[in-house]
């Protein structure tokens, strides 16, 4: 089973088709691996889901977000956190898929 | 006429100071009744500090500007948009950009009653074009 199928069973199909099309899914399992691992090692408590981020003026503008939603995690060290974590995981994927996938970072407190 | 030598943290010091005006009561904030059009301006504003820095920096490199310039011949205003979000996720991989973006879509073009610019709004906003402009200082 595909790991970005395994966090998602009801995954959006404009998702996979988005996935699949793109050729993401190497990508895809690499950032959730590698995500879920730092946070874990962290102990930060988490839920992570997929959406779109779509430009208001430019619907063709479509970039996958993996989203990673922390609770109650310190403010003080939020931005760090969400730095981090696009660090340690798009130094690892190549440029041109970088403008395709995205993480965003929200805190649930 | 002096040039334009403005520099992308005045724009977030402009927000700052609207920031802590709501927060410490300050003399800009007072003297409206409109707190909404100060906070969206504040967003508004940490979104065209980061947006000149990056685009200098993008700019920099000759394969982008020809590309900018072409847009810009052939007035495709909005395809610059997409220009810069993509480059800065690929060049600098600055994903908090997109959050960035959406807070200055909000406060441009997204108006009361479905959608009110808050307090925390502004203050994402500040943090995220604060960490973006000193990762590039």
């Amino acid at each position: 089973m595909k790991k970005y199928e395994e966090y998602y069973s009801n995954l959006n199909k404009e998702v996979i088709n988005f996935i699949e099309e793109n050729k993401l899914e190497e990508y895809i399992n690499f950032a959730i691996d590698t995500i879920t691992k730092y946070l874990s090692l962290h102990r930060i408590v988490f839920d992570l889901y997929l959406d779109f981020f779509e430009d208001f003026f430019n619907r063709d503008l479509r970039i996958l977000r993996i989203v990673v939603r922390c609770k109650n995690y310190d403010e003080y060290s939020f931005f760090y956190l969400w730095r981090s974590l696009i660090s340690i995981t798009k130094s690892s994927i190549p440029e041109d898929i970088c403008s395709k996938i995205a993480i965003k970072l929200e805190n649930e407190s | 006429m002096r040039a334009d030598d403005t520099n992308p943290s005045d724009f977030i010091l402009i927000a700052e100071d609207i920031y802590i005006g709501f927060k410490e009561g300050g003399k800009a904030v007072a003297t409206t009744p409109h707190e909404s059009a100060w906070m969206r301006l504040g967003i508004i504003v940490c979104y065209l500090g980061v947006f000149q820095l990056l685009m200098k920096k993008l700019l920099q490199d000759e394969n982008l500007k020809k590309e900018y310039d072409e847009l810009l011949s052939k007035g495709q205003v909005f395809e610059i948009n997409k220009f810069f979000i993509t480059n800065c996720l690929k060049k600098f991989k600055y994903d908090e950009i997109l959050d960035l973006y959406e807070l200055r879509i909000k406060a441009e073009y997204k108006f009361p009653p479905e959608y009110n610019v808050t307090l925390e709004d502004l203050n994402k906003a500040i943090k995220i074009a604060t960490n973006l402009i000193s990762l590039l200082s």
